[in-house]
């Protein structure tokens, strides 16, 4: 296994970004800054950048088709498990993510991050106006629930993947 | 398909014939290098001009294309799309105001467009067209690009077109310069409901999705695709203070026979019913495809030119008569206790109220004059005894409610008969009236979709006054009316009865706009001024024969379903919260049927 450092979590959200950090901020490895410093922290934005973005390709793929449609960011191209009735998936850009370490060989990432979701009740029925009312949405009754979105990362070449990520 | 291009049978009973890519290649080769026809004069305004459209990201995300045009003539163009390689096609432009609308094919491809431009604002919507289909080939597929006209020297126009609810419940009669007459109801934000007055029977109107665009300046933009049935593409700009249009019609008709013509139109203002949404809510679609809770369609929303389209055959599990006579005997719930999936009483059943006790030791004869005559023996609040033709009696399971005093709405299944009869019937104690909806399968189509025959007779009983030769009558007073049912939270419909014939649902969305829609054929009869019974079949959907008693005064509704799926019979009590959303002004359209 990987050796982790982790990013602190406030100059995390500072940079404008869900874990984009500073350079300065990370824990680059001394060694590496001894050899290349700059070298090491640009690779190290570089990878964060590219988590950040893989993360909210995955909400707008998320929350525009379900599950389903965020497969293809997925190392194995497989749906996660995510509960039925969860819609509107969205990660809290007031705070930090409450963890995000990236190995120091760069190879994979973990994160967790504060999350808010729409959890709907799935309308009874099967009758022909249940039927369309589920395909448009619709649903009995929607509460937002505040849970921790876990993710893990692997890359693959230039890119980065989502190995894992579950709402616990 | 040979034959006729819009022969006698309802949209969903033609046999649609898939039609290869070959099939469609080799019919648009021979128009793609003429252009669509016309009817009337077509436009040379564009005639030895050039033009760049610059698109937007289409509704689904993607990228638009920057699309370059030389119009060498007033209808050959050559056309650069990403700066690409340069294309010879045949198109027709057509003018409307500050407006230019032109459509064309590619040659070599199963694919074209049809653009509007705003020649004042320098904006356009851009319409990709192609034959790709949900499953046939003969379905046209649209993505839709906003986007504006560059023009060198001068910075990017801002103005764009937008999709939004501005349209959402008006009603329209357009009169094609082709002849074409239709009723266009704008029910709904991403679903349109239509009446063929000249190419069909007009008795029947349909279900379709659609766009719904501002241009600004009361200019809007209207598509409609003919899924389920032919395929058909229309796409239309129209004036909605001038009442006149201008667009295109692409697709192929019931004879295979491909329509690509561009039309100029006229247009009367039918009405404006209301919306539900927020106050300042605009929102509009097109509506993408949802997987909602419990929903396990395969949709993929990010795919060029995907959205949100209701295909009910897709989700019908059509059955034989065999499989029908096999199951209905041993799998006939009546008014099921609710203990769970398949009970047949759930989401509808909410806003039932409880079934009235009142027909308690009660009897009764009903001699339909167009049926049997059936004697009853009412023993306790769900169980009643019932002879047909003066037969044996029978014991079964019924419910009824009452709707006005002594007004009830019966229900109740008749064993043992070949076709699974199942009669619903209005009980008109004060007026000694009786009505039924004598549902039945074993339909010609599909053996488990519901047929339905209307029973008028009288209802003989102590102390109920004899009508004589009265009877409730078939009624249009529901005509043009559209009326929402309120089943459970998340679940409200709004009916809209856009021909004597016909009712068509529409169900809203969680922000309460008018959203997926459907429609079955059905009749409406009077019971009493504000009271209708009313039935409809979801043909070529579900086969659920539908009926309800509507009373405009309480607004509130007691129905009852009889169905028959893999699971067997089952007769369920539906009711709702109503309310009153408006009225279109359409009678004169069926006079020839209010008349008689």
């Amino acid at each position: 296994m990987s050796k982790t450092t982790d990013t602190t979590r406030r100059s995390f959200l500072k940079a404008g970004a869900l874990v984009a950090a500073p350079a300065a901020a990370i824990g680059i490895p001394a060694a590496a800054m001894a050899e290349d410093g700059s070298k090491a922290a640009l690779a190290r934005l570089q990878d964060e950048r590219a988590i950040e973005a893989l993360n909210r390709d995955f909400l707008r793929a998320f929350n525009r088709g379900g599950a389903k449609g965020t497969a293809k960011l997925f190392a194995d191209r497989k749906a996660p498990a995510i509960a039925k009735g969860v819609s509107k998936l969205s990660l809290d850009f007031a705070e930090a993510p409450q963890s995000f370490a990236i190995a120091e060989d760069g190879s994979n990432a973990t994160a967790c991050f504060d999350c808010t979701f729409e959890l709907a009740e799935e309308l009874e029925g099967s009758e022909t106006i249940v039927q369309m009312a589920r395909m448009q949405g619709n649903s009995a009754s929607v509460q937002t629930v505040r849970k921790t979105l876990s993710a893990s990362y692997a890359k693959a070449g230039d890119a980065w993947e989502i190995t894992s990520i579950e709402l616990v | 398909m040979s034959g006729e291009a819009y022969p006698d049978l309802p949209l969903f009973r033609i046999p649609w014939t898939d039609m290869s890519e070959a099939d469609i290649s080799t019919r648009l080769a021979q128009v793609s290098n003429l252009g669509p026809q016309s009817a009337s004069r077509t436009s040379r305004s564009l005639a030895g001009t050039t033009m760049q459209i610059v698109c937007d990201q289409g509704t689904t995300g993607v990228d638009g294309p920057s699309l370059s045009y030389n119009f060498t003539t007033s209808d050959s163009l050559i056309v650069t799309e990403n700066g690409g390689v340069p294309t010879q096609a045949g198109y027709k432009a057509l003018d409307m105001g500050d407006l230019t609308f032109f459509a064309y094919l590619i040659p070599t491809e199963l694919r074209g467009f049809a653009v509007v431009v705003d020649n004042h604002t320098r904006s356009a919507t851009v319409f990709e067209l192609w034959f790709g289909g949900y499953k046939r080939k003969r379905e046209v597929m649209r993505e839709v690009y906003q986007g504006y006209v560059a023009v060198d020297g001068q910075p990017p126009s801002e103005v764009r077109h937008e999709f939004n609810n501005r349209l959402e419940g008006a009603g329209y009669h357009w009169r094609q310069d082709n002849g074409a007459e239709t009723l266009e109801y704008y029910s709904s934000i991403a679903y349109t409901h239509w009446v063929e007055l000249s190419r069909m029977s007009r008795e029947i109107g349909y279900s379709a999705p659609a766009d719904y665009i501002e241009i600004g300046h009361g200019k809007y933009i209207y598509t409609r695709t003919e899924c389920e049935f032919s395929g058909i593409f229309t796409v239309y700009a129209f004036d909605v203070n001038k009442l006149t249009q201008v667009g295109l019609r692409l697709g192929f008709n019931a004879a295979d026979e491909l329509e690509f013509y561009v039309f100029r139109g006229t247009g009367e203002w039918l009405g404006q019913i209301a919306k539900f949404e927020t106050f300042g809510n605009t929102a509009g679609g097109p509506m993408l495809p949802r997987p909602g809770p419990g929903q396990t369609a395969d949709v993929d929303a990010t795919a060029k030119g995907a959205r949100a389209v209701y295909r009910p055959m897709e989700t019908y599990v059509t059955m034989t008569k065999e499989e029908v006579d096999a199951i209905v005997p041993e799998n006939t719930r009546v008014f099921a206790n609710r203990v769970g999936a398949g009970s047949g009483a759930t989401g509808m059943a909410y806003n039932v109220d409880t079934p009235s006790d009142k027909l308690i030791g009660k009897t009764a004869t009903i001699p339909y004059d167009n049926g049997p005559t059936m004697d009853y023996e009412f023993t306790s609040v769900d169980e009643l005894r019932y002879r047909l033709d003066g037969g044996s009696w029978t014991t079964t399971r019924y419910h009824a409610w009452e709707a006005i005093e002594d007004v009830f709405l019966m229900g109740h299944v008749l064993h043992g008969m070949p076709n699974h009869d199942g009669h619903i019937v209005v009980l008109d104690f004060e007026e000694g009236k009786a009505t039924c909806y004598n549902g039945y399968l074993n339909t010609p189509y599909i053996a488990n979709e519901a047929g339905c025959r209307h029973l008028f007779g009288k209802l003989i009983a102590e102390g109920v006054p004899d009508p004589g030769s009265k009877r409730h009558e078939y009624t249009e007073d529901m005509l043009g009316r559209a009326i929402t049912y309120s089943y459970q939270p998340g679940l409200t419909s709004m009916h809209l009865y856009s021909t004597p014939g016909t009712t068509s649902w529409i169900i809203f969305t969680g922000d309460q706009q008018a959203g997926l829609e459907w429609s079955g054929t059905g009749a409406q009869v009077k019971i009493r001024d504000g009271l209708y019974f009313l039935y409809w079949i979801e043909e070529a959907c579900n086969g659920t024969l539908g009926t309800i008693l509507l009373n405009l005064r309480t607004m509130h509704d007691i129905g009852i379903g009889y169905h028959c799926g893999t699971e067997g019979l089952s007769m369920s009590p539906v009711g709702a919260l109503l309310r009153h959303a408006g009225e279109f002004d359409v009678e004169r359209f069926f006079q020839h049927r209010t008349r008689g």
